[in-house]
C-alpha cells in the first residue's frame, strides 16, 4: 500500500455523516436501531469508524466485513473461475431474509481495490450471478418503500481508484474530503444546507406539470417521457456525497440518441465513448469506442435496454471537480457544466408520487417503472440544455449551462 | 505481512477442513451444501483457500470474514468500551435464525493478532455479551443433533500467538503442519487412520460398564461420575487437529481437587497455576497463581462451577509436542504424558448415548448434562492415572503414563 493515509479525524467525520445524518433520511439513527455495515477490508478505518459511530448513537451493528477480492459488489475472480451454473445461480434466501428482517438501516462502504480484477471473466457469468440476487433488491426496495429501511453509500478511496482517476491518493482523498464536507468541523450542518437547496430545486421541478423532457447538446438529442405519478428526488442521505436530482421516467417514452463523455466501469472493465440510440423506449443501437462488446452484453440483460433513471446535477451545488472513476462520485460531478446522466435498467420506486406500498406489480408495469437486475449510470459532463414540455404544450428550459433554470 | 506458510500446505489444509472434517465421518461437504466460513483478517491466506475448496467441491460460501482485532484497531474492544447495557444484551434473532437455517456447515478459523486485546475490559461485560448469544448456541446444537449441521475449527498461526507460546512463527507453524499432517500429500488418509485409532479407543472405553472415574497424580485426586446414557467420543472432524477422547460426566458426582499445569486464556488474560476443589459437583474453592480474580469471575457465570467435559489424550496419537497458547491445540497436546483435561461449563450433548434430538430439557437436566454459556477447558500434561470403578465395584486402570491401557 502507498504511504498516504487519510487523517483519522476526517474518517470519524465521514462516519458521523453516514450514521447521524445520512441514515434515517437526514435524521440519523435512533437508539436501538439495527444497522448493517457492509464494507471490504481495505476500507477498514472507515468500516470500524462507522461501527463505533453506531454504538455511540445507541444502535446495534450487524457486520458484513468482506475480503477485498470477494465483495458483494464484485465477487472474486476465483469464484467465477470455479463456479458451476448452480453456484452462479445460488441465492442464500433464508440468510438474506433474516438479515433484511433484522436491519433498520444499511451503510455500504464501497472501496474497489482492483477495478480491473474481473477483466477476462465472461460477463455473462457475472450477469447471471447478479440476476440470481434480484429478489434481494426487490425485498430491499419494498422494505424501503414501507418506510422501514434507510440506506446510504460512502466511498473509501484506494490507490487503485486514484490511479484510474489519474490522481495521487492524497488528491483523490482531497476530492472526497471536499465533496463530503469532511474539511468542515460540522459537516452535518453543511449537509443540511445542501439538502435544503436540493429540496428547493426538487420542489420547483415537482411543481411543473411536466409531460416530456428534451435533452439537447452536441452529444445528445433525446426525448424522455416523465410518466404519471412521478416525482423528482434528491438528497435525503442516500449516497454521501449526493447532489443530483433525479427521477425514474416512463421507460416507454424514450426516443433519440445520446453519447456519454465519462467512461463507465462495468463487470471489472472500462467502457469508453458509449453511445445509445432509443426507439419506442428501447435501445436499438449501442456503440462504444472501447469494449463495445461488453456494452452490448450489458444492454442485452433482461430490461437493461430501458431507461430507469434520469438525473441532473447543478454545478453550483456539487463540490466534485474531477473524474473519480467511481459511479458514486461521477454521477454527482460538478465542474463547469455539472452533469446529466441516465441509468439503464432498474427504476427507483421511491420516485412514485404517493404511497408506493399500495402499488401492485401490475400497476408498476402500467406506470412504466422498469425492473431489472442492472442499474447502470452513464454520465456526461458536457453542456446540455434540458427543456420540459408541459401538459399544456408549452415549453420551459429547466436546466442549462450546468444550472437549474427556475422560471 | 509476516510469515505465510507455503501455498501447497494451505491448499491441503483447506482440503482437509472442507473435504474431510465437515460432513459426517470424514465425508466432507456434498455438492450444493452451504458453508459458513468464519475467520479474521490475519487468517486470510487460509480463509481464501477454504472458499476455493468449497467452490471446487460444488458448495456455496457464506462469508463471515471478521474485522481486525489488532493492537490499536480492535473493533471488539471498541464495542465493549462503548456499549450500553441494551447493546450488550442485544441478540439479532432473525439474522441469527436466517444464518443458521441457511447453513449446512461451519468452518471457524482461530487466529489472534491481539491475544490480550480485551485484558482490561470488565469480564462481566464480556460474559453478559456471551450470555445474550446463548439462543444461537442452543439452536446450533439442536441442528447438529438432528444431523443437519456439522462444523470444524482450525488454527491459523500469527506472530502474536507464536510469541505467547514462546515460539518463533516458524516453530509455531511446524507444530501446526505436523499436527495436521500438512506435510503429507495424502493427509486425508492419515486422518482416516488417526480416526480409526481414536474410534478403537472409544470402543474399548464404551464397553466398560464404568460408574465412576478416579483421576490421580501428584496434582490431582478427583472423582467423577460418568452418569447414565454416556459415551466416549473423539475424532470425526470437529476440530482439526483432534486426538482427544472425551465424554461429559454427570456434573453432580464431582468430588476432590485438581491442579492444572497449563495456563488458560480467558477474555484476553492469562490465568496460571489453577487449582479447583469440588464438593457435590460444584467448585467450592478456586485458586490461581496469576489472575485468580478473573478465574473466580468466570466460575461465577451460571453453570460454570460444574464439570462439562472430561478428556484424555494418548501421547502415541498426538503429534503436538509444544504449548501453543490456544485451547484447540493445548487440549490435544501429546508429549511425554499426553494430557488430561476437564472443562467447566457446558456439557456436550453428543456425549449422550442415543438420539440427542429426542431428549427434552428436563431429561438433559435429569441426566446431569450441564448447561452454561461457558465451556472452559483446563489442561494438565503431568503424569496421571485414571481408574474406572465399574458397576460391579471392580476397578480397572484405563489411562496411565499418558496412554490408554486397554491393549
Amino acid at each position: 500500500m502507498g504511504g498516504y493515509e487519510p487523517d483519522p479525524e476526517l474518517i470519524e467525520r465521514y462516519a458521523r455523516v453516514l450514521v447521524d445524518f445520512a441514515l434515517g433520511g437526514g435524521e440519523g439513527i435512533k437508539r436501538g436501531d439495527v444497522v448493517l455495515v457492509v464494507g471490504p477490508e481495505n476500507a477498514k478505518p472507515l468500516f470500524t469508524a462507522v461501527c463505533r459511530a453506531v454504538w455511540r448513537s445507541g444502535g446495534h451493528v450487524l457486520r458484513v466485513y468482506e475480503p477485498a477480492e470477494d465483495t458483494v459488489e464484485q465477487r472474486s475472480r476465483d469464484f467465477y473461475e470455479l463456479a458451476s451454473d448452480e453456484q452462479l445461480d445460488f441465492f442464500p434466501e433464508r440468510y438474506y431474509r433474516g438479515e433484511l428482517d433484522q436491519m433498520d438501516h444499511l451503510v455500504a462502504i464501497t472501496s474497489p481495490v482492483n477495478p480491473h480484477g474481473l477483466e477476462g471473466v465472461p460477463a455473462e457469468k457475472i450477469m447471471r450471478h447478479n440476476q440470481a440476487h434480484m429478489p434481494l433488491m426487490d425485498w430491499q426496495q419494498a422494505k424501503e418503500g414501507a418506510g422501514q429501511l434507510t440506506w446510504t453509500v460512502g466511498l473509501y478511496g484506494t490507490e487503485a481508484m486514484a490511479a484510474e482517476a489519474g490522481l495521487s491518493l492524497k488528491d483523490y482523498w482531497s476530492q472526497i474530503a471536499s465533496a463530503c464536507f469532511l474539511d468542515d468541523p460540522d459537516p452535518i450542518a453543511r449537509w443540511r444546507e445542501v439538502t435544503a437547496q436540493i429540496d428547493e430545486h426538487s420542489a420547483y421541478l415537482n411543481s411543473l406539470p411536466i409531460d416530456r423532457l428534451h435533452i439537447e447538446g452536441e452529444d445528445a438529442d433525446l426525448w424522455l417521457t416523465l410518466g404519471e405519478h412521478r416525482r423528482w428526488l434528491g438528497g435525503g442521505g442516500r449516497n454521501i456525497p449526493s447532489y443530483e436530482i433525479f427521477t425514474s421516467p416512463d421507460w416507454r417514452g424514450t426516443e433519440g440518441w445520446i453519447r456519454f463523455s465519462e467512461p463507465l466501469y462495468t463487470y471489472g472493465s472500462l467502457i469508453k465513448g458509449a453511445e445509445l440510440q432509443f426507439r419506442d423506449g428501447r435501445v436499438v443501437s449501442a456503440r462504444a469506442t472501447q469494449r463495445e462488446d461488453l456494452l452490448r452484453e450489458m444492454v442485452a440483460v433482461e430490461n437493461a435496454d430501458k431507461v430507469g433513471e434520469f438525473s441532473l446535477t447543478d454545478a453550483r451545488l456539487s463540490r466534485i471537480s474531477h473524474f473519480m472513476a467511481h459511479t458514486l462520485f461521477d454521477e454527482n460531478m460538478g465542474g463547469p457544466f455539472g452533469n446529466t446522466h441516465i441509468a439503464v435498467g432498474l427504476s427507483y420506486r421511491s420516485c412514485y408520487d404517493g404511497d408506493e406500498t399500495t402499488v401492485s406489480e401490475e400497476e408498476w408495469d402500467r406506470l412504466g417503472y422498469n425492473r431489472s437486475s442492472v442499474h447502470t449510470d452513464i454520465v456526461s459532463t458536457t453542456d446540455r440544455t434540458v427543456t420540459a414540455v408541459l401538459k399544456d404544450g408549452s415549453q420551459r428550459v429547466i436546466y442549462a449551462g450546468g444550472q437549474f433554470q427556475h422560471g | 505481512m509476516s510469515f505465510v506458510p507455503s501455498g501447497e500446505y494451505l491448499e491441503r489444509y483447506a482440503r482437509l477442513l472442507v473435504d474431510y472434517a465437515l460432513g459426517e465421518d470424514g465425508a466432507g461437504i456434498a455438492r450444493g451444501d452451504v458453508v459458513q466460513v468464519v475467520g479474521g483478517e490475519s487468517s486470510k491466506p487460509l480463509y481464501a483457500e477454504i472458499c476455493r475448496a468449497v467452490w471446487r467441491s460444488g458448495g456455496h460460501v457464506l462469508h463471515r470474514f471478521q474485522p481486525p482485532e489488532e493492537p490499536g484497531l480492535n473493533l471488539n474492544r471498541d464495542f465493549f468500551e462503548l456499549a450500553g447495557e441494551a447493546q450488550l444484551d442485544f441478540f439479532p434473532e432473525p439474522y441469527s435464525r436466517g444464518l443458521l437455517d441457511q447453513s449446512d456447515h461451519l468452518v471457524a478459523l482461530l487466529s489472534e493478532a491481539d491475544p490480550h486485546g480485551l485484558r482490561d475490559i470488565d469480564p462481566t461485560r464480556i460474559m453478559r455479551r456471551r450470555q445474550a448469544f446463548q439462543p444461537a448456541i442452543g439452536w446450533q446444537q439442536a441442528k447438529e443433533a438432528e444431523g443437519r449441521f456439522t462444523w470444524t475449527a482450525a488454527l491459523y498461526g500469527t506472530e502474536a500467538m507464536a510469541s505467547e507460546a514462546g515460539l518463533s512463527i516458524e516453530e509455531y507453524w511446524e507444530q501446526i503442519v505436523a499436527a495436521c499432517y500438512l506435510d503429507d500429500p495424502d493427509l486425508l488418509d492419515r486422518w482416516r487412520e488417526v480416526n480409526q485409532q481414536i474410534e478403537a479407543h472409544c470402543a474399548a472405553l464404551n464397553v466398560l460398564p464404568a460408574n465412576r472415574l478416579h483421576v490421580e497424580g501428584e496434582d490431582a485426586d478427583l472423582w467423577l461420575t460418568l452418569g447414565g446414557k454416556r459415551k466416549w467420543l473423539g475424532g470425526g472432524g470437529r476440530n482439526i487437529p483432534s486426538f482427544e477422547v472425551f465424554t461429559t460426566p454427570d456434573w453432580r458426582g464431582t468430588q476432590g481437587w485438581i491442579r492444572f499445569t497449563e495456563p488458560l486464556y480467558v477474555f484476553g488474560s492469562l490465568i496460571k497455576g489453577i487449582e479447583l476443589e469440588f464438593q457435590d459437583g460444584r467448585v467450592t474453592a478456586s485458586r490461581a497463581g496469576e489472575n485468580e480474580k478473573l478465574l473466580r469471575e468466570m466460575i461465577a457465570t451460571p453453570g460454570a462451577d460444574r464439570v462439562g467435559e472430561f478428556s484424555l489424550t494418548d501421547a502415541r496419537l498426538s503429534r503436538i509436542t509444544k504449548f501453543m497458547a490456544s485451547t484447540l491445540y493445548d487440549e490435544n497436546v501429546g508429549g511425554r504424558y499426553g494430557n488430561t483435561h476437564l472443562a467447566l461449563g457446558l456439557g456436550l450433548r453428543h456425549a449422550y448415548d442415543g438420539d440427542p434430538a429426542a431428549l427434552s430439557e428436563e431429561e438433559w437436566e435429569r441426566l446431569g448434562f450441564n448447561a452454561s454459556s461457558v465451556h472452559t477447558d483446563i489442561v494438565s500434561t503431568s503424569d496421571r492415572t485414571v481408574t474406572a470403578v465399574l458397576k460391579d465395584g471392580s476397578e480397572q486402570i484405563i489411562y496411565a503414563d499418558g496412554r490408554f491401557q486397554h491393549d
